[in-house]
């Protein structure tokens, strides 16, 4: 749960949005969370302009591209973020937050299945989720760095266009960067 | 005694060059011993055969040499001596060091140093034991990733992960000319700074140092002027700034690419030495970047390479006073558009504004029997790394300057088990990158170790030695230069 409770603010941290799933499933969510969702702000906003009447609490929003155990992974992983409008921590509770948060992210990434991950990038880039998109695009960076260029084909799909003698050269000269790859 | 013999001869030709020339006290022009006819250089860096279709953009940075048996022959060049005080050794020792080799050799192309043995890569075919049917699985997904998340994903990768998968195909090679590409690397936290330095052995071309992987890379740069030798003397977004040893020209590049530049001259008549810093305009070279070059008679110019120009915006206040007696040994040192130099008599700091063009001097008084330090920086920090040697003892110290009082507060030492090496030596220290990760080398006439100190987390570790492909012995780095490798600086 947000820490926020304490915040004098009255718009807010305690206000709650729901969103609802392409599998109509409903999660009542924080708005400062959602917020993180750039996609859902800007409908908010786009709500707020055209007058309803109760802020959130009444609005659902529809999220069509999104499976509802993906949406509950970028909640979760948008709630360890440090908050907007949260009281400012000593640097003691900062340091303190930084490592849970580390330690959080270090499982979430174990714990992922087969497929997990692309959904992952494709929802936090269709929910306009800027630091989710970061840390999963990084995750996959991290999981090809140390590959072979064959396997990033296979992986990818994609097809080699270069001439052999071209690939060939060009495997020579940098092989500096060819050192250390793992095996297929 | 080898070398005190070299030495011996080598002062003997000075000599000689000096009473048959008379030429200006200040400067030597030291002309090669023989010309012996040689393919011209640039020929020596041209893709090898055969290269008829033109080789794509990939290819032609990085040369390999199947003639490398007929290409190292004695290879001479001019050099510029700068007799200067204090810097002379590094000179001295840099032109005695391409003497004893008798020839500069061609650098090999950047293999692995057990090149015999086939790569890892051809032994692919054998499945590894992680390989399962989940990320078999996995694979099937993958080839609907969205296009337009490529870009974001690759920015990530390591720099030599980059380099490899330029070949993967064409698309992801064009990927450096492309503008959203560079701006997604803008965005990717910059991690340790690489290092750009020069080996006594090879004074023309770099050995790089990458320490998150502890690896030394050995690329050549073919925009750099082959005949000369040129000297990384400033950094930014990327860029390394060099400077000829004669103090004349400056060149940009970025040692990860082809992009090169060499600026135009300089308008002064007499070529002393300088002290040289570098800033961006914004944040990414797209935004432009200066540099600064300061004499020790309080002439200075700054290029801003928007206009592709010099300008001398001003004077020195004459608060400041002359002349500076800059360390030359040090690099210069940026925060926030302002450089700092290390000067003495008195001893303190002059510092630049380069945005508003405003100079300052701090007195600051040095700490005591201290040689060979050099400025550097971590998080807006000022620091002072040196060697602090009292009776036969001698440690690398640390000191941060404190701003209030402008002293400077020893913060951290060299580990005593590493300096009990240098015990009752005679040692020389040069700094070969100064911000945040500092890279040392410290010299003995039978002892060269290369060290890192994280200032902020105050670890010192040991660099492996730097061997050239096919190599053995470690070579010795005269200087160096840090700077934040960066695959879209464009210089």
């Amino acid at each position: 749960m947000s820490n926020t409770s304490e915040n004098p603010k009255p718009s807010s941290s305690s206000a709650k949005m729901t969103l609802k799933t392409s599998d109509n499933e409903l999660f009542e969510v924080e708005e400062a969370v959602a917020m993180k969702f750039c996609t859902v702000k800007q409908y908010f906003e786009d709500e707020k302009d055209s007058d309803v009447a109760a802020r959130g609490s009444t609005t659902v929003i529809p999220l069509p591209n999104v499976h509802s155990a993906v949406l509950a992974t970028l909640i979760s992983y948008g709630k360890k973020l440090p908050q907007s409008n949260a009281v400012a921590d000593n640097h003691e509770e900062e340091e303190t937050k930084k490592k849970e948060r580390k330690k959080y992210e270090q499982g979430l990434l174990k714990n992922l299945m087969p497929g997990e991950l692309l959904d992952l990038i494709s929802a936090a880039n269709y929910l306009d989720f800027k630091e989710g998109l970061e840390f999963f695009n990084q995750a996959l960076a991290d999981h090809i760095q140390n590959k072979s260029v064959e396997y990033v084909r296979k992986f990818f799909g994609i097809k080699n266009d270069y001439e052999p003698h071209e690939e060939e050269k060009y495997r020579e000269e940098y092989a500096w960067a060819f050192e250390g790859v793992d095996e297929d | 005694m080898e070398g005190l013999a070299m030495l011996r001869q080598l002062i003997g030709q000075l000599q000689e060059l000096l009473e048959l020339y008379g030429s200006h006290p200040s400067s030597l022009v030291l002309p090669s011993p023989s010309l012996s006819p040689l393919p011209h250089p640039l020929h020596l860096l041209q893709p090898l055969p055969p290269p008829p279709p033109p080789p794509p953009p990939l290819l032609s940075q990085f040369h390999s040499h199947h003639q490398r048996q007929q290409q190292q022959r004695q290879h001479h060049s001019w050099c510029v001596l700068n007799v200067d005080d204090g810097s002379a050794d590094d000179y001295y020792s840099l032109i005695m060091a391409a003497g004893k080799s008798g020839n500069f050799k061609m650098l090999e192309p950047c293999k692995p140093p057990h090149a015999k043995k086939p790569r890892k890569e051809r032994t692919r075919g054998k499945l590894s034991g992680t390989t399962n049917t989940a990320e078999i699985m996995e694979q099937q997904i993958w080839k609907d990733f969205p296009e337009d998340l490529f870009e974001a994903v690759i920015a990530r990768l390591p720099i030599a992960t980059f380099f490899r998968f330029r070949s993967v195909c064409r698309k992801w090679n064009s990927l450096l000319d492309s503008q959203s590409f560079s701006q997604h690397c803008a965005q990717v936290p910059q991690g340790n700074p690489w290092f750009y330095t020069i080996t006594h052995e090879n004074v023309n071309s770099g050995a790089i140092y990458d320490p998150s992987s502890k690896k030394w890379h050995h690329p050549t740069i073919s925009s750099l002027p082959n005949k000369m030798i040129v000297l990384p003397v400033a950094s930014a977004g990327g860029l390394v700034c060099f400077l000829d040893i004669g103090h004349r020209n400056f060149y940009v590049c970025n040692p990860l690419t082809q992009s090169f530049k060499e600026l135009p001259a300089r308008s002064v008549k007499v070529w002393s030495r300088v002290a040289v810093g570098m800033t961006l305009n914004g944040n990414s070279t797209c935004g432009g970047y200066k540099i600064l070059w300061v004499g020790c008679d309080g002439e200075f110019e700054v290029y801003d390479s928007l206009k592709n120009s010099w300008t001398r915006p001003g004077h020195m206040p004459s608060s400041i006073k002359l002349p500076l007696s800059l360390n030359f040994r040090s690099q210069a040192v940026s925060i926030d558009g302002t450089l700092y130099f290390m000067r003495s008599d008195p001893e303190g700091i002059v510092s630049y504004d380069m945005v508003n063009g405003v100079w300052k001097q701090y007195i600051i008084p040095a700490p005591l029997h201290l040689t060979d330090h050099t400025l550097a920086e971590c998080g807006g920090r000022i620091m002072l790394v040196g060697l602090l040697t009292k009776n036969a003892a001698t440690c690398v110290c640390i000191w941060e300057l404190q701003k209030m009082t402008l002293l400077w507060k020893e913060v951290d030492r060299m580990p005593n088990i590493w300096c009990l090496e240098f015990y009752g030596k005679h040692v020389r220290m040069t700094c070969l990158g100064n911000r945040g990760l500092l890279m040392l080398s410290l010299r003995s006439r039978q002892m060269n170790r290369l060290v890192t100190y994280d200032v902020s987390n105050r670890e010192w570790l040991k660099v492996p030695g730097c061997v050239v492909p096919r190599g053995r012995k470690r070579q010795w780095i005269a200087c160096g230069t840090a700077f934040h490798p960066c695959l879209t600086a464009i210089a």
